[in-house]
């Protein structure tokens, strides 16, 4: 096994450019993969980012059952348990917390379905970023104030402009119609359209007066520092929360549409690696098969002299190994390069696609990733393709004859 | 007698010809396949919209769209069935009553959008129909509604019960009707089902009390890429009362996305594209520089270099021509039945089952790439013989020989 392991190695570097060709197909292989796997992954990540910090937050702690159907009476007293076991937890950064009702606005003869949020604009903004995506005029800054920010499609559709009072009106959590009369001091704009046409935010106390809640919410948002350990601390917060009425929640249960989106463009991503890989994989079959069959007169030579068959089938696969080790290492390393120059020089995308950033905050770029399961699975992979399109140039030379392999040309 | 030598030099060793061959065969089928897939996907992205309500060309009184009051009803909407029946470039279109307003059960109330219909017209230009997926759909009964799978959750109601649905009529008071629930739907958008619902078009003209009047016309064309110029002799033919808005203007948010979603399978296009360039190339060397000691042969009976090097260039062009024909062939035969049978993306995930109709990708066999990718493999096929070949004829003839 060591002479064998010495050939192969000194086989290698016999014919440099013959190895050299071999070793960029397998580099070449790993660097796509890891850059193709890179940038879904990284541009997956920064989605979720973004959406989640656009409304939805990190987590929520809502009621059980809330997320099937939110209905006003579903809701808790935030008493000091609560803001104190989140506060207690490790990850969390900030936290706000909401009312939800739908409702009806109406302005002169024109009036609305609408969905109200009663929200903290000051807690609020540590935890989201609708706050600041202000299209005209302001947010309120006081939690009990009678100023609300609505959708600006809302705006365009009442017919209404900023600084116009508009009543609202809305079943109660007591079942009475409760109706106030506000002011319209800003319009948000959210991304989705069906939002920007429902949407009324106001403070929270007056929506829990509005809607004779008392000092209960329907829901609390959370940020949290990273996106990749949730599930930790939703488990850590569950146990410490001090009703178990209530339940954490990450956001792809509060937003199963965004986890389901993300999850049909990650298989499709997969798709195209699997395209990729097979590209790759037939490269280096080809590559492997070549240099095995151009030597398949110096095979001959060496079979007419005694090597057994099998020991020469062992000496190509370990040469094949070899190179595709290297080729890893190689691969990985400038994979790596790339992968961290994507994530300090993203791709962003200029021309119309800007008018999104500047409209929704929504940004137009692809980025990449280091997540160390790139690595491994690329890694994996791309073995795995090699010895696999190392098994037919093997029974090549297995089923080669000493004396047609010294004719060969 | 260049050409013939290179065509029977091809032949004369298979085996290498063959792997040089394979790899032009396997990346003109990827570029095939992930080309159909990326429109598929794009294309997917465009049609459960259009499909699911906005059709491709819808017509309204002028400023509807930016605000739906009841007062904004169609002017005169016999005008506009004559323009529509004349014009042979449409389809089939759905004359609509479109009203927002509440719907509630028993349990709880929600926001809607109430579209009036004529359940046959309706048919022809949405999935609504094929959607349903408890009870029936509407039929020509004024008490018949039906609604999303959302919506019926959040109202806790199935086929069979009772909802009231309520909206502000053209004199500013409230209009409201008792429905009967015979058919909830599920489309590809969850917001759609929490939001819409369908009952036929007199229940809401007597609900909103307008009479015979409509608010919109959806409109499939023959051919959805026309649709700028139907646009543009739709609004001829109406005048200045009518605003007429293609499935662009509409849903501006989508193009936008889909925009970044085309820009994005551009680079992971761009990476299949080089992965597979450098495969041919890879190929194409290995091939060439086994043979430089057969070119040094060649070189000493005094064949001219240039001519050796034209020789190699035109054997290149041919295996690359050889490998177009193939990959095509192969690669449309792998394609055409999937673009009928559709890749059903939830098989490699169940998360994704929920998600309906909007899992199942169709490829898109676009004309214009593949021609494009077809006219360049050769040329990569001779880019990988360049270095090689001039390598080759550098040699001299004696070192040539020696060449290993």
């Amino acid at each position: 096994m060591r002479l064998l392991l010495k050939l192969a190695w000194r086989n290698i570097w016999r014919n440099k450019r013959r190895s050299i060709l071999t070793l960029a197909a397998v580099t070449f292989a790993v660097l796509m993969a890891i850059g193709m796997r890179g940038i879904q992954l990284g541009t997956y990540a920064l989605n979720i980012k973004t959406a989640v910090e656009l409304f939805s937050g990190y987590l929520q702690v809502q009621t059980k059952g809330y997320n099937e159907t939110p209905k006003l009476s579903l809701c808790f007293r935030e008493d000091k348990n609560i803001k104190s076991a989140i506060e207690s937890t490790k990850g969390i950064q900030s936290y706000s917390s909401r009312v939800y009702a739908d409702g009806l606005i109406s302005f002169k003869d024109n009036s609305r379905g609408v969905a109200i949020f009663g929200i903290q604009p000051d807690k609020e903004k540590e935890v989201t970023t609708f706050v600041e995506n202000i299209d005209t005029g302001k947010f309120f800054t006081s939690d009990s104030s009678d100023e609300i920010v609505v959708g600006s499609q809302l705006l365009k559709n009442l017919n209404a402009k900023i600084g116009d009072e508009v009543v609202l009106l809305a079943q109660g959590f007591d079942g009475s119609l409760g109706n106030q009369k506000f002011k319209i001091v800003g319009t948000v704009r959210l991304g989705v359209q069906e939002m920007e046409a429902t949407v009324v935010f106001m403070g929270l106390k007056s929506a829990q007066s509005l809607l004779a809640l008392g000092n209960k919410v329907n829901v609390i948002a959370i940020k949290a520092n990273d996106l990749n350990n949730l599930n930790e601390i939703k488990n850590s917060l569950n146990t410490k929360l001090p009703n178990k009425n209530l339940t954490v929640l990450p956001w792809n249960q509060v937003n199963p549409e965004l986890q389901q989106a993300i999850q049909l463009d990650n298989i499709s991503g997969i798709l195209f690696l699997g395209i990729l890989i097979v590209i790759v994989a037939f490269g280096i079959l080809n590559t492997v098969l070549m240099s095995v069959t151009e030597r398949f007169r110096e095979f001959g030579v060496i079979l007419s002299i005694g090597m057994p068959q099998k020991k020469l089938t062992y000496l190509v696969y370990i040469e094949t190994l070899f190179i595709a080790l290297i080729g890893l290492l190689f691969g990985n390393l400038l994979g790596y390069f790339v992968n961290y120059y994507l994530i300090l020089h993203p791709i962003v995308f200029g021309g119309e696609l800007k008018k999104l950033y500047e409209l929704y905050h929504f940004l137009p770029e692809l980025r990449s990733s280091l997540q160390i399961s790139i690595f491994i699975y690329v890694s994996f992979s791309i073995i795995g393709i090699s010895i696999l399109s190392c098994l037919y140039p093997a029974y090549r030379v297995y089923k080669l004859e000493p004396l047609k392999g010294i004719r060969q040309t | 007698m260049l050409i013939k030598l290179a065509w029977r030099n091809i032949w004369r060793n298979r085996r290498r010809s063959l792997i040089v061959l394979t790899s032009v065969v396997v990346g003109l089928v990827a570029i095939i396949i992930s080309d159909g897939l990326s429109n598929g996907m794009i294309g997917q992205m465009l049609f459960n919209q259009i499909n699911l309500n906005i059709s491709h060309i819808q017509i309204h009184k002028k400023g509807f769209n930016g605000n739906k009051l009841v007062k904004n009803y169609i002017p005169d909407y016999n005008k506009v069935d004559e323009v529509l029946k004349r014009d042979p470039s449409i389809k089939a279109y759905s004359k609509r009553v479109f009203v927002t307003g509440i719907l509630s059960s028993a349990n709880n109330s929600s926001g809607v959008m109430i579209y009036g219909i004529d359940p046959a017209e309706e048919a022809k230009v949405s999935i609504i129909k094929n959607s349903i997926i408890e009870g029936t759909y509407l039929t020509n009964n004024k008490r018949d509604i039906i609604i999303g799978k959302k919506l019926a959750e959040k109202l806790e109601v199935g086929v069979g019960d009772k909802v009231v649905a309520m909206a502000n009529t053209l004199k500013g008071d409230i209009g409201s009707d008792v429905f009967r629930i015979v058919g909830i739907f599920r489309t590809a958008s969850s917001e759609f089902d929490k939001t819409s619902i369908y009952i036929v078009a007199a229940a809401a003209q007597n609900m909103l009390n307008i009479g015979n009047k409509y608010y919109e016309y959806a409109i499939i064309t023959n051919n959805y890429e026309d649709v700028d110029k139907i646009q543009k002799s739709l609004e001829n033919k109406l005048g200045k009362d009518y605003e007429v808005l293609s499935y662009r203007d509409l849903l501006p948010m989508l193009i936008y996305q889909i925009e970044i979603y085309k820009e994005t399978m551009w680079i992971l296009n761009l990476i299949i594209g080089l992965a597979l360039i450098f495969g041919i190339i890879n190929s194409m060397l290995m091939s060439v520089f086994e043979r430089v000691r057969e070119f040094g042969i060649l070189m000493s009976i005094g064949m001219k270099n240039s001519k050796i090097y034209l020789m190699i260039v035109i054997e290149a062009f041919i295996i690359g021509i050889i490998g177009t024909i193939a990959g095509l062939v192969i690669g449309l035969l792998l394609e055409i039945p999937l673009t009928h049978t559709g890749i059903d993306l939830s098989i490699f995930s169940t998360g994704l089952e929920a998600f309906g109709i909007g899992t199942i990708i169709y490829p898109i066999i676009s004309a214009g790439n593949i021609i494009l990718s077809s006219l360049f493999m050769p040329f990569i096929a001779i880019l990988g013989a360049l270095y090689p070949a001039y390598k080759a004829i550098k040699l001299e003839p004696i070192y040539a020989i020696y060449f290993v």
